[in-house]
């Protein structure tokens, strides 16, 4: 990243911040949210709410465990539960991008937004930037432009490949429903945290087998016991170390 | 079940109360709690778990395909990933080639 060029206003960084997400992680997410479209298309959900979804959760995971439970016609508390804990990241994330970004200690009303338009690939794009960038009045600006223009480009790549699956039945509308499955899986292999690497090493195998067993519940019960599984053995090495 | 738009609703808050919690609470508790690493390796289990349930037991229009397709597009996906230093668009792209050109290349070989 490259900010010697760029002028110290506002305005200049907040430009920068939309330039650099039209770069691999706005073409990434655009994919993936293309795929989502296409899985929320196959659900049998309207545009708008799979809109809805892209724009007012904001979140892979939640969205795509949204769409895969509505067409199964899981019970409702069964889906909201495990939407709602597959989205559990927001917590964690939105606790450390907090204090990169805030001039001083406590809650403005900007930071609910903020907040809201954070993501796990703004998240990583911001630490990088904040190794280049000091003002925190320009790192804001930058995360605004970022932010933004992800979530342009998640809500068009939703609606592209939504219209996509619908007029293009077969290979096409296959292929998108097997890109976010296969961005999401890459995009966690990236992580070279070892407790984080055994999580989807096992969440792989013990979530499809949940799901076999139950419909309902599989997926938020073989995640909690995968998840817990690697975090308690990882602490166990720890403590061995 | 209630209707899609209801559901929708109620993620959505549901989703925007992780955030909230999370503003509220910044700078009051380390982000490197041990709670914290749990939260994260749950959500990599459960994120990573339902994509791999989609591709081994897919429901709808990706279940018309065959699943050793859709094994041979997570290989070759997974292989040029690591093969070109974690390269996610490059896995991305070869995988997706993959998963539309192995059809063709079975029917020929067998």
């Amino acid at each position: 990243m490259d900010f010697r060029r760029t002028e110290k206003s506002r305005g200049a960084y907040f430009r920068q911040g939309m330039k650099h997400c039209a770069q691999a992680p706005g073409i990434g997410l655009f994919a993936a949210m293309s795929g989502f479209g296409a899985l929320a298309k196959d659900s049998g959900v309207s545009l708008l709410i799979a809109l809805g979804m892209t724009g007012g959760m904001w979140s892979t995971p939640g969205q795509v465990a949204f769409v895969e439970l509505f067409a199964t016609g899981v019970g409702g508390v069964a889906l909201i539960a495990s939407v709602t804990i597959a989205n559990v990241r927001m917590f964690p994330l939105t606790i450390a991008l907090m204090p990169l970004l805030r001039s001083r200690q406590g809650v403005e009303p900007a930071h609910y937004v903020m907040a809201h338009i954070n993501s796990v690939t703004s998240f990583v794009q911001v630490v990088e930037m904040c190794r280049h960038v000091t003002d925190k009045g320009l790192r804001t600006a930058y995360f605004f432009g970022f932010t933004t223009a992800c979530m342009s480009a998640g809500l068009l790549g939703t609606a592209l490949g939504y219209t996509m699956a619908s007029e293009m039945p077969g290979l096409i509308a296959r292929t998108l429903m097997l890109v976010t499955p296969l961005f999401m899986l890459l995009l966690a292999a990236r992580s070279s945290r070892r407790a984080v690497l055994a999580s989807v090493v096992l969440g792989c195998a013990l979530v499809p087998l949940g799901y076999t067993v139950s419909t309902d519940w599989g997926l938020l019960t073989g995640g909690v016991l995968a998840g817990t599984i690697a975090f308690g053995v990882g602490r166990m090495r720890k403590s061995n170390a | 079940m209630p209707d899609a738009a209801t559901l929708l609703g109620i993620a959505v808050v549901c989703t925007y109360s992780w955030r909230w919690m999370g503003v509220v609470i910044a700078g009051r508790i380390e982000d490197d709690s041990p709670v914290f690493e749990w939260v994260t390796c749950v959500a990599y289990a459960i994120a990573t778990g339902l994509m791999m349930k989609i591709i081994l037991l897919p429901g709808g229009a990706l279940a018309e395909s065959h699943l050793i397709d859709r094994l041979a597009g997570l290989a070759v996906c997974v292989g040029v990933f690591y093969g070109l230093r974690k390269n996610l668009l490059a896995g991305l792209g070869a995988g997706v080639c993959a998963f539309m050109l192995f059809p063709g290349l079975r029917s020929l070989l067998f």
